[in-house]
Protein backbone atom coordinates (compact mmCIF):
# COMPACT_ATOMS: atom_id res chain seq x y z
CA UNK A 1 0.00 0.00 0.00
CA UNK A 2 2.81 2.27 0.93
CA UNK A 3 4.51 1.65 -2.37
CA UNK A 4 1.35 1.98 -4.35
CA UNK A 5 0.55 5.59 -2.46
CA UNK A 6 4.50 6.63 -2.91
CA UNK A 7 4.23 6.44 -6.80
CA UNK A 8 0.99 7.94 -6.85
CA UNK A 9 2.51 10.96 -5.08
CA UNK A 10 5.75 11.00 -7.54
CA UNK A 11 3.14 10.90 -11.00
CA UNK A 12 1.36 13.66 -9.46
CA UNK A 13 3.75 15.76 -8.02
CA UNK A 14 4.55 17.48 -11.51
CA UNK A 15 1.02 17.74 -12.18
CA UNK A 16 0.15 19.49 -8.82
CA UNK A 17 3.20 21.79 -9.38
CA UNK A 18 1.82 22.91 -12.67
CA UNK A 19 -1.96 23.60 -10.76
CA UNK A 20 0.08 25.34 -7.93
CA UNK A 21 2.13 27.54 -10.29
CA UNK A 22 -1.10 28.91 -12.10
CA UNK A 23 -1.19 32.61 -11.20
CA UNK A 24 -3.74 34.33 -9.14
CA UNK A 25 -6.57 36.16 -11.35
CA UNK A 26 -7.76 39.89 -10.02
CA UNK A 27 -11.49 39.90 -10.20
CA UNK A 28 -11.96 42.87 -12.16
CA UNK A 29 -13.42 46.35 -11.47
CA UNK A 30 -16.44 46.12 -13.98
CA UNK A 31 -17.63 42.49 -11.54
CA UNK A 32 -17.41 44.15 -8.48
CA UNK A 33 -19.20 47.04 -10.01
CA UNK A 34 -21.98 44.27 -11.32
CA UNK A 35 -22.44 43.06 -7.89
CA UNK A 36 -22.91 46.19 -6.17
CA UNK A 37 -25.46 46.89 -8.84
CA UNK A 38 -27.43 43.23 -7.84
CA UNK A 39 -27.00 43.80 -4.42
CA UNK A 40 -29.14 47.29 -4.46
CA UNK A 41 -31.76 46.03 -6.54
CA UNK A 42 -32.24 43.18 -4.45
CA UNK A 43 -32.11 45.43 -1.33
CA UNK A 44 -34.67 47.49 -3.26
CA UNK A 45 -37.00 44.08 -3.98
CA UNK A 46 -36.65 42.96 -0.42
CA UNK A 47 -37.90 46.79 1.00
CA UNK A 48 -40.88 46.96 -1.60
CA UNK A 49 -41.85 42.96 -1.77
CA UNK A 50 -43.11 43.24 2.16
CA UNK A 51 -44.94 46.32 1.26
CA UNK A 52 -46.52 45.03 -1.60
CA UNK A 53 -47.56 42.27 0.45
CA UNK A 54 -49.23 44.23 3.27
CA UNK A 55 -50.91 46.02 0.84
CA UNK A 56 -52.10 42.85 -0.93
CA UNK A 57 -53.58 41.36 2.43
CA UNK A 58 -55.39 44.52 3.98
CA UNK A 59 -57.02 44.99 0.52
CA UNK A 60 -58.14 40.89 0.72
CA UNK A 61 -59.34 41.51 4.71
CA UNK A 62 -60.88 44.79 3.35
CA UNK A 63 -62.81 43.12 0.44
CA UNK A 64 -63.71 39.93 2.54
CA UNK A 65 -65.38 42.17 5.36
CA UNK A 66 -66.97 44.15 2.55
CA UNK A 67 -68.75 41.01 1.13
CA UNK A 68 -69.90 39.78 4.75
CA UNK A 69 -71.35 42.87 5.69
CA UNK A 70 -73.51 42.72 2.08
CA UNK A 71 -74.34 39.31 3.14
CA UNK A 72 -75.35 40.58 6.78
CA UNK A 73 -76.79 42.98 5.88
CA UNK A 74 -79.57 41.57 3.22
CA UNK A 75 -79.89 38.45 5.42
CA UNK A 76 -81.04 41.06 8.09
CA UNK A 77 -82.93 43.38 5.61
CA UNK A 78 -84.82 39.79 4.12
CA UNK A 79 -85.81 38.85 7.72
CA UNK A 80 -87.10 42.29 8.64
CA UNK A 81 -88.82 42.80 5.50
CA UNK A 82 -90.29 39.09 6.67
CA UNK A 83 -91.22 40.46 10.06
CA UNK A 84 -93.16 43.36 8.50
CA UNK A 85 -95.10 41.17 6.00
CA UNK A 86 -96.33 38.91 8.58
CA UNK A 87 -97.09 41.55 10.70
CA UNK A 88 -99.03 42.81 8.44
CA UNK A 89 -100.78 39.50 7.76
CA UNK A 90 -101.41 39.16 11.26
CA UNK A 91 -103.09 42.59 11.67
CA UNK A 92 -104.81 42.01 8.31
CA UNK A 93 -106.27 38.54 10.36
CA UNK A 94 -107.30 40.89 13.24
CA UNK A 95 -109.28 43.20 11.27
CA UNK A 96 -110.75 40.46 9.30
CA UNK A 97 -111.75 38.84 12.42
CA UNK A 98 -113.13 42.06 14.26
CA UNK B 1 -18.68 42.76 9.97
CA UNK B 2 -19.64 45.41 6.97
CA UNK B 3 -20.53 43.67 3.27
CA UNK B 4 -18.00 46.38 1.37
CA UNK B 5 -15.14 45.26 3.68
CA UNK B 6 -15.87 41.25 2.80
CA UNK B 7 -16.55 42.45 -1.21
CA UNK B 8 -12.99 44.03 -1.03
CA UNK B 9 -11.06 41.22 0.91
CA UNK B 10 -12.35 38.37 -0.67
CA UNK B 11 -13.11 39.14 -3.79
CA UNK B 12 -10.23 37.75 -5.52
CA UNK B 13 -10.21 34.68 -3.32
CA UNK B 14 -14.02 33.72 -4.77
CA UNK B 15 -13.00 34.54 -7.82
CA UNK B 16 -10.00 32.30 -8.36
CA UNK B 17 -11.70 29.18 -6.26
CA UNK B 18 -14.62 29.98 -9.40
CA UNK B 19 -12.44 29.22 -11.72
CA UNK B 20 -10.59 26.59 -10.62
CA UNK B 21 -14.06 24.89 -10.73
CA UNK B 22 -15.22 26.11 -14.01
CA UNK B 23 -11.96 27.17 -15.61
CA UNK B 24 -14.21 29.31 -17.58
CA UNK B 25 -13.99 33.48 -17.11
CA UNK B 26 -17.94 34.41 -17.72
CA UNK B 27 -18.65 31.40 -15.56
CA UNK B 28 -16.67 32.26 -12.25
CA UNK B 29 -17.87 35.93 -12.85
CA UNK B 30 -21.34 34.40 -12.35
CA UNK B 31 -20.36 32.09 -9.57
CA UNK B 32 -18.70 34.93 -7.63
CA UNK B 33 -22.01 37.49 -8.47
CA UNK B 34 -24.21 34.27 -7.05
CA UNK B 35 -21.30 33.99 -3.85
CA UNK B 36 -21.72 37.65 -2.80
CA UNK B 37 -25.24 38.27 -3.59
CA UNK B 38 -25.91 35.15 -1.41
CA UNK B 39 -23.36 36.00 1.36
CA UNK B 40 -25.17 39.65 1.63
CA UNK B 41 -28.90 37.84 2.33
CA UNK B 42 -27.07 35.75 5.08
CA UNK B 43 -24.82 38.13 6.70
CA UNK B 44 -26.82 39.05 9.56
CA UNK B 45 -27.33 35.09 10.45
CA UNK B 46 -23.71 34.71 10.04
CA UNK B 47 -22.66 33.14 13.70
CA UNK B 48 -18.99 34.13 14.56
CA UNK B 49 -18.58 30.14 15.38
CA UNK B 50 -16.14 29.63 11.97
CA UNK B 51 -14.04 32.10 10.73
CA UNK B 52 -14.93 34.36 7.93
CA UNK B 53 -13.23 32.89 5.18
CA UNK B 54 -14.08 29.32 5.50
CA UNK B 55 -17.91 30.36 5.49
CA UNK B 56 -17.52 31.78 2.21
CA UNK B 57 -14.93 29.09 0.79
CA UNK B 58 -18.42 27.11 2.07
CA UNK B 59 -20.25 29.09 0.24
CA UNK B 60 -18.33 29.62 -3.04
CA UNK B 61 -17.97 25.65 -3.44
CA UNK B 62 -21.54 24.79 -3.26
CA UNK B 63 -22.34 27.70 -5.53
CA UNK B 64 -19.63 26.20 -7.83
CA UNK B 65 -20.73 23.04 -7.83
CA UNK B 66 -24.50 23.61 -8.39
CA UNK B 67 -23.65 25.99 -11.40
CA UNK B 68 -21.71 22.99 -12.61
CA UNK B 69 -25.16 20.71 -12.16
CA UNK B 70 -27.16 23.49 -13.86
CA UNK B 71 -24.95 23.68 -16.65
CA UNK B 72 -24.70 19.86 -16.77
CA UNK B 73 -28.95 20.04 -17.07
CA UNK B 74 -28.99 22.68 -19.52
CA UNK B 75 -26.21 21.06 -21.89
CA UNK B 76 -28.51 17.88 -21.88
CA UNK B 77 -31.38 19.65 -22.77
CA UNK B 78 -29.28 21.70 -25.30
CA UNK B 79 -28.43 18.11 -26.74
CA UNK B 80 -32.36 16.73 -27.08
CA UNK B 81 -33.39 20.32 -28.38
CA UNK B 82 -30.36 19.91 -30.86
CA UNK B 83 -31.67 16.49 -31.77
CA UNK B 84 -34.93 17.90 -32.86
CA UNK B 85 -34.05 21.22 -34.63
CA UNK B 86 -31.19 19.20 -36.43
CA UNK B 87 -28.79 22.57 -35.05
CA UNK B 88 -25.30 21.58 -33.72
CA UNK B 89 -24.77 21.97 -29.56
CA UNK B 90 -22.85 24.66 -28.39
CA UNK B 91 -20.05 23.70 -26.04
CA UNK B 92 -20.92 25.22 -23.08
CA UNK B 93 -17.80 23.90 -20.95
CA UNK B 94 -15.45 26.11 -23.28
CA UNK B 95 -11.97 26.29 -21.47
CA UNK B 96 -10.61 29.57 -20.59
CA UNK B 97 -8.86 30.09 -17.80
CA UNK B 98 -6.82 33.72 -17.33
CA UNK B 99 -4.79 32.32 -14.96
CA UNK B 100 -2.40 29.66 -17.29
CA UNK B 101 0.12 30.77 -19.21
CA UNK B 102 -0.04 30.07 -22.96
CA UNK B 103 2.99 27.38 -23.74
CA UNK B 104 0.99 25.43 -20.41
CA UNK B 105 -2.20 26.01 -21.54
CA UNK B 106 -2.64 22.39 -22.96
CA UNK B 107 -1.12 20.38 -20.34
CA UNK B 108 -3.37 22.15 -17.83
CA UNK B 109 -6.29 21.96 -19.98
CA UNK B 110 -5.50 18.02 -20.18
CA UNK B 111 -5.66 17.91 -15.56
CA UNK B 112 -8.44 19.68 -15.36
CA UNK B 113 -10.43 17.61 -17.98
CA UNK B 114 -8.79 15.07 -16.03
CA UNK B 115 -9.92 16.51 -12.45
CA UNK B 116 -13.07 17.23 -14.08
CA UNK B 117 -13.48 13.51 -14.11
CA UNK B 118 -13.32 13.22 -9.62
CA UNK B 119 -16.76 13.64 -7.55
CA UNK B 120 -17.72 16.53 -6.07
CA UNK B 121 -15.89 15.79 -3.04
CA UNK B 122 -12.59 14.53 -4.29
CA UNK B 123 -12.64 16.99 -6.68
CA UNK B 124 -12.91 19.77 -4.33
CA UNK B 125 -10.08 18.41 -2.19
CA UNK B 126 -7.66 18.57 -4.76
CA UNK B 127 -8.92 22.08 -5.48
CA UNK B 128 -8.20 23.06 -1.94
CA UNK B 129 -5.31 21.37 -1.04
CA UNK B 130 -2.85 21.51 -4.43
CA UNK B 131 -4.14 24.27 -5.50
CA UNK B 132 -5.25 26.81 -3.03
CA UNK B 133 -3.35 25.09 -0.89
CA UNK B 134 -4.67 24.79 2.21
CA UNK B 135 -3.41 22.74 4.94
CA UNK B 136 -5.18 19.58 5.73
CA UNK B 137 -6.80 21.19 8.90
CA UNK B 138 -8.29 24.05 6.91
CA UNK B 139 -9.39 21.66 4.21
CA UNK B 140 -11.22 19.28 6.98
CA UNK B 141 -12.37 22.76 8.54
CA UNK B 142 -14.18 23.90 5.19
CA UNK B 143 -15.70 20.65 3.99
CA UNK B 144 -17.01 19.46 7.75
CA UNK B 145 -15.06 16.40 7.70
CA UNK B 146 -12.57 15.01 9.94
CA UNK B 147 -8.27 15.16 8.54
CA UNK B 148 -8.36 11.13 8.38
CA UNK B 149 -10.90 11.64 6.45
CA UNK B 150 -9.60 14.71 4.38
CA UNK B 151 -6.31 12.59 4.18
CA UNK B 152 -7.97 9.32 2.47
CA UNK B 153 -10.43 11.12 0.13
CA UNK B 154 -7.19 13.38 -0.99
CA UNK B 155 -5.48 10.01 -1.61
CA UNK B 156 -8.26 8.49 -3.44
CA UNK B 157 -8.28 11.58 -5.63
CA UNK B 158 -5.08 11.37 -6.84
CA UNK B 159 -5.15 7.67 -7.59
CA UNK B 160 -8.49 8.70 -10.04
CA UNK B 161 -6.95 11.46 -11.24
CA UNK B 162 -3.86 9.47 -12.26
CA UNK B 163 -6.23 6.82 -13.96
CA UNK B 164 -8.00 9.87 -15.95
CA UNK B 165 -4.86 10.94 -17.02
CA UNK B 166 -3.34 8.06 -18.13
CA UNK B 167 -6.62 7.13 -19.65
CA UNK B 168 -6.46 10.43 -21.55
CA UNK B 169 -3.08 10.29 -22.48
CA UNK B 170 -4.09 7.18 -24.34
CA UNK B 171 -6.37 8.67 -26.53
Amino acid sequence: MKIASSNIENNMEHTFDLLNNMKEVDASEILIHRIQQKIEIDKKNSISTPWLFSIAVTVFILLCFNVFTVAKNTKINDVLSLAKNMNLLINDNIYNEQ
Amino acid sequence: MQFETILYTYKNMVYNLALQYVQNIEDAEEITQDVFVAIHHSLNSFKQNAEVSTWIYRIAINKSLDYLKRKKRKKRFGFIVSIFENQETMDVHSFNHPGIELEQKQTIQLIFSALNQLNDQQKTAIILSKIENKSQKEVAEIMKLTPKAVESLIMRAKNNLLKNLKNKEGL
